[in-house]
């Protein structure tokens, strides 16, 4: 009796490797970036976190199991046959518009004040839409006074663009401060160009 | 008593993130929905994706997702694919975006938290880990 027990268990044993096995193979394959640049995808052992390989060229193709890999790369219409209806069902990339404002003031400009109808269309064009309404500062002023001063503008700009009839339940509201600089300047220097909101509609 | 209730009390904490928002859906079709805690979410374009949530697709399902970061995603057919770990900071637009992957298709192009640290934007599968530096990519479990 002891000896059946524990040959079943031996098979038990032996067969939870080969059911997991059959659940293990992972494939990349690594496509153009949408700015022409292939970027890279670094593969690591779940087990050890070693890396196995890197991928970084358009049309690697890299199956793994664990800790061995192989890789070849696929032409291009040979990647787009195989994985190009998979990439093009990705959601449509982000459109961001650039609101600027009248000097110290939460007033758009003319120019921008005329952006918001194409921004109200942007979002009945995208099904599931929502937005990202990021404010952005000159390099006049401490970095973290910019940062509180940013956030100020995209809300006042947002409750603005409420007050035309956005719908409250797709906004996300961000204060960058000065951190992304749209003209590079030194320190301390006013720029009308820096002093921005973005309206992104993903 | 007063232990069981604190329990409730953390529990409702942590099920609850103070920004429940990561992402959402943008298409949605065939079998497709979201599982969360246990139950079976029927989803359409505009359905708010949370921590912790999973993204799943029957033989004929699809669906396609947009992050607050700008990851967008696209599940293929027989797909299960957690969004385990999503932390985000909109001043920075760092943070930490990890899925698991246990099976099916998913095509990737990476946002920014990818593109702030290389390090930060990962799919686990079963036997290994994918670590994504700005790629748009296609990723399989079989």
């Amino acid at each position: 009796m002891r000896g059946l027990v524990t040959k079943h268990r031996s098979v038990v044993l032996l067969a939870l490797p080969l059911l997991l096995a059959g659940c293990a193979v992972s494939r990349v394959a690594l496509g153009l970036g949408e700015g022409g640049e292939a970027g890279s995808i670094s593969i690591l052992d779940g087990k050890t976190d070693q890396e196995v390989a890197i991928v970084d060229k358009a049309g690697a193709v890299a199956n793994v199991t664990g800790g061995s890999a192989s890789v070849k790369t696929l032409d291009s219409a040979a990647f787009e046959a195989k994985y190009g209806d998979l990439l093009s069902g990705l959601p449509q990339a982000p459109r961001t518009f650039i609101l600027y404002f009248k000097e110290n003031s939460v007033e758009p400009t003319d120019e921008s004040a005329a952006l918001l109808s194409e921004i109200f269309a942007e979002i009945k064009r995208r099904p599931g839409a929502d937005l990202e309404i990021t404010g952005h500062t000159d390099t006049v002023g401490a970095a973290d006074v910019n940062d509180t001063f940013s956030l100020r503008r995209a809300a006042e700009i947002t409750s603005y663009l409420f007050a035309q009839g956005l719908d409250k339940t797709i906004v996300r509201i961000a204060g960058r401060g000065e951190r992304e600089l749209k003209e590079q300047t030194p320190d301390e220097t006013p720029s009308a160009i820096n002093r921005r909101v973005e309206v992104i509609v993903r | 008593m007063r232990h069981f209730l604190l329990g409730v009390l953390a529990a409702g904490l942590f099920t609850q993130p103070a920004w429940a928002d990561i992402g959402r859906i943008k298409s949605a079709s065939g079998n497709a929905a979201i599982e969360r805690g246990g139950k079976l979410l029927p989803i359409r374009p505009g359905f708010v994706i949370e921590t912790g949530d999973t993204l799943v697709t029957g033989p004929r399902g699809r669906a396609g997702a947009t992050f607050v970061d700008n990851t967008r995603l696209s599940a293929g057919p027989g797909t299960r694919l957690t969004f385990r770990v999503f932390d985000y900071n909109d001043t920075t637009q760092s943070g930490r975006f990890v899925s698991v992957l246990k099976k099916g298709t998913v095509a990737v192009m990476s946002g920014r938290i990818a593109r702030n640290d290389p390090q930060a934007m990962r799919v686990e599968t079963p036997k290994n880990i994918f670590v994504l530096r700005r790629a748009r990519a296609v990723l399989e479990v079989k």
